[in-house]
């Protein structure tokens, strides 16, 4: 064999291989789960874009679920901006300094309950008034789950203000904290995932923020023995699904169009329906279960609204100062709720 | 180890007071952990006024302890030691240079743990994080404890050379 026969022979190879890789060249994305394995997300919502996507894109583009979550809540859209992981959901009540408009749907009494209805407002009040809000990482949904809610530790249900002064309360921090604190509950403020050691044992009667979900997956069921039940739902939460910027640019415009247009609807929406679900579910169990659903008294509610106040006008007064028109942004989405849920 | 008996003494000096400092603050922030835990519980309790905040406090004075009290241990090189291979490299190393070793990884493990420290204070200086009840700067918390680090690695590295000192002083010793 001489020189050139082998040279040829090599440039034949190679360009085999080359031509064979790019046909076969697929793009994998690791895409983060903070909440427990069996959780619905992990096991559901996210196996579930995966699937989608893959279909879409004709397995151009894959993916897994790293079995434990690789970074705490908090630094969920970090890890992705820095490429430690391609895609993640972030609770927006964490990214607060760095976020304004995701906030409107978390606004105090705001959101009713119907998670679809809430989901479709957000983002439509997104799309219309804060599009570009992520601009380090590529948003792909976003979703706003379930009420939180307030319930008594104790045989005495929360009804009056007085009842609801007298407790020790675990609240969410933020909002629920900062407006239980106002009014004169004695507050203990974790993240919801410690709220079961305060709750179970003992340290507090009451807890006020986690919806029909969270108090199965926390396991505060046991402790629980009444829900208040307002007019209007108290506080609700909203996640974002990101993916990382240089990631989404190794993908082919057509498959990121793709995935573009599917991913509100299998994670967002999808996300939101089996929080409903899951909830109702729990709430249908209370008699069973005994725990007691009461209404509260519309002083407690008035009072609960005029805590919110300070804390809506200063999200407000931030949004503003970061361009957003927040006093048309949350009457749009209040609207659209209720236009939705009729 | 040719180090004169005078910077001997002043690294000595040096390092005794660093230990001393960081088993100062070591002390009192878990006194002040202590005096929280316990204005906390009788606030809630007795006046129905606990510490807003209380558990975030004391979450931040922990991380403090800790932090505070590693380079105390690096200094005393009071690590809790899991020695698997121990009689293979004693048997074929001298102790000086099984110490030397031993010593200049941890110290490089140390100052990669300081070095992830700095970069993630730096991290959340930049985005401003806060935290989540308080809403006070993380950066406050994650750059002291940083700070403790970089001192604890100069303790250690202090306590090793020390250390070195005293094992090949003993070495002589027993070879004349």
């Amino acid at each position: 064999m001489n020189m050139r026969t082998l040279a040829v022979g090599v440039f034949v190879t190679a360009a085999f291989c080359a031509v064979g890789s790019a046909a076969f060249a697929k793009t994998r994305l690791i895409v983060n789960c903070f909440w427990p394995p069996q959780h619905f997300v992990c096991q559901k919502v996210l196996p579930g874009w995966l699937d989608a996507v893959e279909e879409a894109t004709e397995g151009r583009v894959v993916g897994n679920i790293p079995p434990k979550s690789v970074a705490p809540p908090p630094e969920q859209l970090a890890s992705v901006e820095k490429g430690i992981v391609d895609a993640s959901v972030q609770f927006n009540g964490l990214i607060g300094n760095r976020v304004n408009g995701a906030l409107t749907a978390m606004q105090p009494f705001s959101g009713n309950m119907n998670g679809p209805a809430m989901t479709q407002a957000a983002w439509e009040t997104r799309e219309k008034f804060y599009p570009d809000e992520f601009d380090t990482v590529e948003l792909l949904s976003q979703w706003v789950i379930t009420p939180g809610q307030l319930f008594s530790n104790t045989d005495a249900p929360i009804v009056t203000v007085d009842n609801f002064k007298s407790r020790k309360m675990w609240a969410l921090p933020g909002p629920l904290a900062n407006m239980a604190k106002d009014i004169g509950a004695a507050v203990v403020a974790t993240p919801a995932v410690k709220s079961n050691e305060v709750i179970a044992n003992g340290v507090v009667d009451s807890h006020m923020g986690l919806g029909g979900d969270a108090i199965q997956s926390f396991q505060v069921i046991p402790y629980t023995k009444s829900m208040t039940r307002f007019t209007s739902p108290v506080y609700t939460t909203t996640f974002s699904f990101v993916i990382n910027k240089d990631k989404w640019a190794e993908i082919s415009p057509e498959d990121r169009e793709a995935i573009r247009a599917l991913s509100q609807e299998k994670v967002g929406m999808v996300a939101t329906g089996l929080w409903d679900s899951v909830s109702a579910d729990v709430y249908s169990r209370f008699d069973d279960l005994g725990i007691e659903v009461v209404d509260a008294d519309p002083e407690l509610e008035a009072t609960l609204i005029e805590a919110a106040g300070p804390t809506t006008q200063a999200w407000k007064d931030k949004a503003k100062a970061a361009g957003i028109d927040a006093d048309a942004a949350l009457d749009f989405y209040r609207a659209r709720v209720k236009e939705l849920s009729k | 180890m040719n180090m004169a008996p005078a910077k001997q003494g002043a690294v000595r000096t040096i390092l005794n007071r660093i230990v001393a400092t960081l088993e100062t603050i070591s002390s009192v922030v878990i006194f002040i952990m202590m005096v929280l835990t316990f204005v906390d519980v009788v606030g809630r309790y007795v006046f129905h006024k606990p510490i807003f905040g209380g558990t975030e406090i004391i979450s931040a004075l922990l991380a403090l302890t800790i932090f505070s009290g590693l380079g105390v241990i690096n200094a005393r090189d009071d690590h809790i030691t899991v020695e698997l291979f121990e009689d293979i490299f004693r048997r074929t190393l001298s102790p000086v240079v099984y110490e030397v070793i031993i010593q200049v990884f941890s110290v490089l493990v140390m100052t990669l743990i300081a070095a992830v420290l700095f970069e993630h204070a730096w991290e959340n200086y930049r985005l401003d994080k806060l935290t989540e009840v308080l809403e006070m700067p993380v950066y406050y918390i994650s750059g002291t404890v940083a700070i403790f680090a970089v001192i604890s690695v100069l303790s250690q590295i202090a306590g090793v050379v020390l250390k070195v000192f005293d094992l090949s002083n003993g070495q002589r010793r027993e070879e004349s």
